[in-house]
């Protein structure tokens, strides 16, 4: 027999209850978005027997995906530990693949550094860019929300014209040269479609992971983000907290663009990088905001959205599908007392039932 | 570039923004965050869309469209109010859902991946020097004083806002706190109902997908650097329609590239945001209110 | 015979666990003054919340004015019966006028849709007079009120509605004695005008002043009930807590504090004013190795500030603080800490812990950059939990489970996690107690005290910030007053009488009728 101390014991009992709040939502979500499925004349079962075969033939596809993911949502968790909220993902991801693009194709480095050099220009593309609305909220007040799409729609703009223009390296569409082999990230084995640079993915949310439980600095993040104010009695910079998570938020999404450009694509093309960084923010709301748990739930994302192309293709559900679907789990798992209430009122009964049967 | 056309352009352009933005403004009094205005103008766009589409009448389909704003601000209360969700997140989810369904439904429905067939639009009026206007010009300035009035000397309005700076103080007098808050985002789902419909049927005669294009949170920034003030509103949203009419303008005009003017009204609101505090915010936005037992 | 205004049968509500009322019955006759009396945490404010419609009871009988009310009632439907509560934390919105708020919830009696300001600022006038002795500016921001005279509005949303029964919740809290003896002039004129009164508190001798009856109520029971002429001090108190209570035992030390070398010195220190609060301005004090100064003074003068400048949160426009031969100007945090100041917050939930954090955690925070728990910004969990469950065992916290969330954990016990933290550091001089026992029962007050008294036995100096009153008398050495930023007055604790203090507290706005 185990013996599980009463510690753990308490602790496992509170996270099989979030784990039971999340279950509950996904489901629930999976169950109105069959509704609208059968709305549109496609039978629910057969819609979603269709993304789960298609992800499970492709799974190197899903795998090559959650790389991504995993970066875009570890680009929410680590700010939303310090209360700030990164929506800037979408500029993020495009800057950092552009820059790695860039790097990977306009500058020779030799093998080992070059796609070192070209993730990290991708980072400190996307680092900065999210410094500009973390600056704005500490400084000004300002909701890093509205500043974040609206840096989006800037950058977007801005790197459309550069991919047009400047670093143009086709004559047919809006993309960059393709990178050079010395900056490629090898993929797992020839002819896979995910690379290494999964590794790099994992390996990063179990560092910050470790950042999170193991260090001061982890310790100052979550506070601050729990309470700022009594943190600042204790002599953590509240501030200071909110911009490095959001910068290391920033650069996560920015590398989540070099690793699919320097293991998949090889080059940025416009418009490829679309959505990946709104996803994050499901991927790190379904993971309770939790590193480690991003790995699990962005593996979940990959396999809706690689499913969801055939499902476009079989049926007349398209793959924006998927990001309603999205919508509607975040705004679920947010909205936790729909379901609390009505095991509240459940308890209660149960409660009265007694009193009653006491009495009798 | 005539006055006379800039301004007509800054009228057009600026009307839909106007609207969801006295939405946005009066959902933050009763002290709910709208950051679901997207969802709500590009639901009420589609709903105007396709129901113009089906019985042929425009104003049928605004009508429509109002009543599809006003459901979906309530669900998005629901969520926030009953729910106890966090009031940007909700949101923002709710946007989401609205992206994805309103372009599946664009292409099960007109079988196209960007535009929808074309469609009656509403009555139009000619006006003297500001050229053709739709008419919903002349409902977002009556929506202007509406608000004004609602908010500032109606009693309804006094605890709309009680509701928002002290929802505690608000039900200690007996003031239905959660009626007022869904009262509230009843009114902004059918203002922000009322500016999608002008997008879709009032103005460009298709339904585009994704059309709104991130109005929703140009209008939370328009309210919030008028103060919260519903007369200071129609300036910044009035600005940020010259802005844009400015925008499309200058791309033929001076050989500028066009991203670098598409960028304008998103990199004037940024720095704008600068040295805006959002001191006028009513103190208990974005809180949720529980009374006593748990 | 006069017949029950009131009448409470067997009522119970839980917490979770917690039982927070058990059966309680108590009846309250018209036109009397009611005292409901206990320590905190001992459920008359919960009982009078059900009374009102704040919260909903789970059993029992509630009868108001021969009304029997459902189990399920909001304050709307108190209210129409003539109930009234003036809570302890006022529900009033800063940025509308008094008008405004008292008319609230009642915008019929001025119009039926369209709110009329003029209408509704004669309507409140005409109120004051016809109840008299209160004066308040009707056109008034509340934001711009004095603590005393919002609660004169609370009192006069109550008689707007024509209330029959006024509750108040620790309505003296906040006031000088000279506030103190003016509200109760008013309730005995609101009494003869027929209102029946309940007044909440903790406060044995302001029941015996004011009250007809009093009923006293110990962790969640009701124990008794007596006519204030038939009863003393010692027997209410005796009911309160079901023994005696230990009066604390101050030396009474000779030494004038001229002669005593201070081990800190607060000098000239001024500080920026941060939106409406009050800064400091030339702010004189000294603190003394083995001795307790306590700041006495009606919330909102400063002591806030005080307490930040300490902590080293809020940072000095001037000034210096002069302790062992330095000067120190810049106050940040990390030189307070050096300086060995340890501070008691005065809101443990909002300033002292992180709720959602464990115990380990809101303990070990606080020990930034030490070398016995960090390397290299590693933190050395062996090491740390040593420490905590060490901690843990001296302060005798419960649930003594360092993983616990503070969230879950009582009052008293969150505050020891506080008090460990902040009273063991190392190199400790000073320790700054603001509000320390605000909320707690009388076993944790006891605690608090008994710890602030060993700290000063010990030889630290303890710098007491409280608005209790008894509390700055019973503890203090010496007592400071401070007044709109302030030291207005500094003696030896027994040269100080109560009404003397109070004086010194309200200024010369003493009886002041607030003028438009």
């Amino acid at each position: 027999m185990i013996k599980i101390s009463n510690n753990t014991k308490e602790k496992l009992k509170w996270q099989l209850l979030d784990l039971m709040y999340i279950a509950i939502s996904i489901v629930l979500a999976l169950v109105v978005g069959g509704i609208f499925m059968a709305i549109l004349g496609c039978d629910p079962i057969e819609g979603y027997w269709i993304i789960f075969s298609k992800a499970f033939s492709s799974f190197g596809q899903v795998l090559r995906r959650s790389t991504v993911y995993i970066l875009t949502g570890l680009a929410v968790a680590i700010p939303i530990k310090t209360g700030a909220f990164n929506m800037g993902g979408e500029g993020q991801v495009a800057a950092g693949a552009l820059a790695a693009a860039v790097i990977g194709s306009a500058i020779a480095l030799p093998m080992g550094i070059h796609p070192v050099v070209c993730m990290l220009g991708a980072l400190v593309v996307g680092g900065v860019l999210a410094f500009i609305s973390a600056f704005m909220k500490v400084k000004f007040g300002s909701s890093e929300v509205v500043t974040g799409i609206m840096v989006n729609y800037i950058v977007m703009y801005v790197i459309q014209y550069l991919s047009m223009y400047t670093f143009r390296g086709s004559a047919n569409s809006a993309q960059t040269a393709e990178v050079f082999e010395t900056a490629k990230i090898a993929r797992a084995y020839p002819g896979s479609q995910w690379s290494y640079g999964l590794f790099i993915s994992i390996g990063l949310c179990l560092f910050f992971a470790f950042m999170i439980n193991r260090t001061r600095l982890g310790l100052e993040m979550k506070s601050a983000g729990l309470n700022p104010l009594a943190s600042r009695y204790q002599g953590v910079n509240t501030k200071t907290m909110s911009v490095l998570a959001m910068v290391i938020g920033g650069a996560m999404a920015g590398l989540g663009g070099a690793v699919e450009v320097l293991g998949g694509r090889y080059l940025y093309l416009d418009t490829y990088f679309a959505s990946f960084g709104y996803d994050g923010i499901a991927v790190s709301y379904m993971a309770a905001n939790n590193p480690i748990g991003v790995i699990i739930t962005a593996f979940i994302i990959s396999v809706l959205k690689v499913g969801a192309v055939a499902l476009d293709r079989q049926t007349n559900v398209s793959i924006h599908y998927i990001t309603a679907l999205q919508g509607l789990i975040i705004t679920l798992l947010v909205s936790p007392y729909l379901v609390r209430a009505v095991l509240e009122r459940l308890r209660r009964r149960k409660r009265e039932a007694e009193l009653v049967a006491n009495e009798m | 570039m005539e006055l006379s056309t800039l301004v007509s352009s800054m009228l057009r352009l600026g009307v839909p923004l106007l609207l969801a933005s006295l939405g946005v403004l009066v959902s933050a009094k009763s002290g709910i965050v709208n950051m679901g205005m997207e969802g709500n103008m590009l639901w009420s766009a589609f709903v105007a869309a396709y129901v113009t589409d089906l019985t042929g009448s425009p104003l049928v389909g605004l009508l429509a469209a109002v009543i599809g704003g006003m459901l979906y601000s309530l669900l998005m209360g629901f969520f926030i109010i009953k729910g106890r969700g966090n009031h940007v997140v909700c949101g923002l989810g709710l946007n989401f859902v609205i992206i994805g369904a309103t372009t599946v439904l664009l292409s099960v429905i007109w079988n196209s991946s960007g535009y929808s067939t074309p469609i009656k639009r509403l009555p139009q009026l000619d006006l003297p020097w500001l050229g053709q206007q739709s008419m919903n010009l002349i409902v977002a300035v009556i929506a202007v004083f509406a608000v004004w009035f609602l908010l500032s000397k109606m009693n309804v309005g006094l605890r709309i806002r009680s509701v928002g700076e002290h929802p505690a103080a608000a039900d200690s007098v007996g003031v239905d706190v959660v009626k007022y808050q869904f009262l509230a985002l009843a009114i902004a789902g059918i203002l922000g109902g009322l500016g999608g419909a002008e997008l879709s049927i009032g103005q460009m005669g298709y339904f585009i997908k994704q059309m709104t294009a991130s109005k929703g949170f140009l209008a939370y920034s328009a309210v919030i650097f008028a103060g919260y003030n519903p007369f200071i509103v129609v300036a910044t949203t009035m600005f940020l329609g010259l802005l844009d009419a400015f925008q499309m303008r200058a791309q033929t005009m001076f050989n500028i590239p066009g991203q670098f003017l598409l960028v304008l009204p998103y990199l004037v609101t940024l720095l704008a945001l600068i040295g805006v505090g959002d001191t006028k915010r009513p103190k208990a936005a974005g809180k949720t209110y529980v009374r006593g037992n748990f | 015979m006069s017949e029950a205004m009131i009448s409470i049968r067997d009522v119970t509500i839980r917490f979770g666990n917690l039982v927070a009322n058990d059966r309680v019955s108590l009846d309250v006759e018209k036109g009397e003054i009611m005292a409901l009396l206990g320590e905190n945490g001992a459920g008359k404010s919960t009982l009078m919340k059900i009374l009102y419609g704040l919260y909903t009871r789970e059993s029992g009988e509630i009868v108001i004015n021969g009304k029997n009310m459902p189990r399920k009632f909001a304050p709307l439907d108190a209210i129409k019966l003539g109930v009234s509560m003036v809570p302890q934390h006022f529900m009033l919105i800063d940025s509308f006028t008094v008008a405004e708020n008292i008319v609230l919830g009642e915008e019929h009696t001025i119009n039926k849709v369209i709110y009329n300001q003029q209408k509704a600022i004669d309507k409140v006038g005409w109120c004051c007079t016809e109840f008299g002795g209160i004066q308040v500016c009707a056109e008034q921001k509340v934001a711009d009120l004095t603590l005393g005279a919002k609660q004169k509005v609370e009192i006069l949303k109550a008689l707007y509605r024509g209330t029959k029964v006024l509750i108040l919740d620790e309505p003296t809290t906040v006031l000088t004695p000279q506030e103190v003896d003016e509200l109760f002039d008013l309730l005995r004129s609101l009494q003869d005008k027929g209102i029946t009164i309940i007044i909440i508190t903790h406060k044995l001798h302001e029941v015996l002043a004011i009250a007809n009856r009093v009923t006293v109520m110990r962790l969640g029971k009701k124990v008794a009930s007596f006519e204030t002429v038939n009863t003393n001090a010692k027997e209410l108190s005796r009911a309160m807590v079901g023994k005696d209570i230990m009066s604390v035992h101050v030396e009474e030390n000779g030494s004038e504090y001229q002669e005593l070398e201070p081990c800190f010195y607060l000098k000239n220190l001024n500080t920026k004013p941060q939106g409406d609060r009050c800064n400091l301005k030339n702010f004189n004090l000294k603190l003394y190795p083995g001795k307790i100064v306590g700041v006495a003074g009606i919330d909102g003068n400063g002591q806030t500030e005080l307490v930040e400048v300490l902590t080293g949160v809020s940072p000095l426009a001037s000034g210096e603080i002069v302790t062992g031969g330095e000067c120190i100007t810049a106050n940040a945090l990390d030189n307070m800490r050096a300086l060995g100041i340890g501070v008691i917050p005065e809101d443990r939930i909002e300033q002292g812990l992180v709720l959602d954090l464990s115990i380990r955690d809101n303990i070990i925070i606080g020990y930034k950059k030490d070398k016995r728990f960090e390397k290299r910004g590693i933190l050395d969990m062996k090491c740390v939990n040593q420490y905590v469950d060490d901690l843990i065992k001296k302060y005798d916290i419960r649930p003594a489970r360092r993983s616990a969330v503070c969230r879950f954990v009582s009052g008293g016990n969150q505050q020891k996690v506080v008090l460990a933290r902040e009273l063991e550091r190392t190199g400790l001089q000073a320790v700054v107690a603001s509000q320390p026992t605000r909320g707690l029962d009388v076993g944790a007050t006891q605690f608090t005290h008994g710890t602030l008294l060993k700290l000063r036995d010990e030889g630290k100096a303890v710098l007491l910030v409280s608005s209790d009153l008894d509390e700055v008398m019973a503890l203090s050495d010496f007592i400071a007053v401070i007044r709109n930023g302030e030291i207005v007055a500094f003696k030896k604790a027994c040269e100080f009488t109560k009404d003397e203090i109070g004086l010194f507290m309200g200024g010369s706005h003493v009886g002041e009728v607030i003028e438009c």
